[in-house]
């Protein structure tokens, strides 16, 4: 019975890996499969062709840079400084210093 | 007869079960390279349909294969940095390849700015649409594994990754021609 367990534990093993793996090339199956239906307008496929390169070139290079910083051949980018709580209002302007001309 | 003995199969079972595993996670690997190669094969050649079977015009023609560019290049920079993470290649396998594929990235993206001026506006940016185009077939060249140093000792493999790679330089064999054919380039 052990064997069993074992062996169906194997195979659950061996098809995930395969799944894994195919995952990116059935994903580029149905994506280039999907850019080549287009539709009857001339002008909208030209600009949704051009919009998506853009966007997938930016994802690549976006992809490479952040393995490049998590395996340690580019370092992390710098932390932005903490934004203000309040959203669409400026950081607190700091307290006025005094001035040294002035006598209350 | 007596009754076999099973007690062997038992006792190598797991070291079998991890070979088997390990070698099903490399043959997977092949999967994946042919999965883009078949992908490939079958929309490149004829698969690009409109609505209505409408003709397809060349520009319209060359945005979308350099669409599918994009697309191509953005999986296989994907596989490679899988295959980095699960010890498949190593940093610096992976490094020559995703420099190399960060860089199409770029001239890519400065040959789709071009080619959305439309036909007429990219026309009067030939030269340097042929200067993109030039500079991704360069870093394909570069990416083939004796060039690269890659150490791909496998044979099946190197044929896998070289055909990926030359899948890329195919879609700009096709942009170029699609170009010419508009009246982009001469």
């Amino acid at each position: 019975m052990s064997g069993l367990t074992g062996g169906l534990n194997l195979a659950a093993e061996i098809i995930g890996l395969i799944e894994l793996a195919g995952q990116v090339g059935t994903e580029l199956y149905l994506k280039l499969t999907a850019i080549g239906q287009l539709s009857a307008d001339d002008q909208a496929n030209i600009a949704n062709a051009i919009n998506d390169a853009i966007a997938v070139d930016e994802d690549t290079q976006s992809k490479i840079a952040a393995w490049r910083v998590a395996v340690g051949i580019d370092p992390p980018l710098p932390t932005p400084p903490p934004k203000d709580p309040v959203i669409g209002t400026a950081p607190a302007a700091p307290p006025a210093k005094p001035d040294p001309g002035k006598t209350s | 007869m007596g009754t076999p003995d099973f007690t062997r199969f038992r006792v190598s079972r797991p070291q079998l079960a991890g070979e088997l595993v390990d070698q099903v996670r490399k043959t997977a690997k092949l999967y994946l390279g042919m999965g883009i190669l078949v992908a490939l094969a079958m929309v490149t050649f004829g698969c690009i349909h409109k609505a209505g079977g409408g003709q397809v015009t060349p520009f319209e023609k060359a945005v979308t294969y350099s669409d599918m560019l994009a697309q191509t290049n953005n999986s296989i920079a994907k596989g490679v940095i899988e295959a980095q993470q699960q010890g498949l290649i190593t940093v610096d396998q992976a490094k020559t390849m995703l420099t190399a594929q960060s860089k199409i990235a770029i001239d890519h993206e400065a040959l789709t700015k071009l080619l959305q001026l439309g036909q007429s506006g990219a026309t009067a940016q030939a030269t340097q649409i042929k200067a993109s185009l030039d500079a991704i077939r360069a870093q394909v060249n570069s990416l083939t594994f004796e060039n690269a140093g890659l150490g791909i000792k496998n044979p099946t493999s190197q044929q896998t990754f070289a055909n990926d790679v030359n899948s890329i330089f195919s879609f700009t064999d096709v942009i170029l021609a699609s170009l010419q054919t508009a009246g982009v380039l001469q």
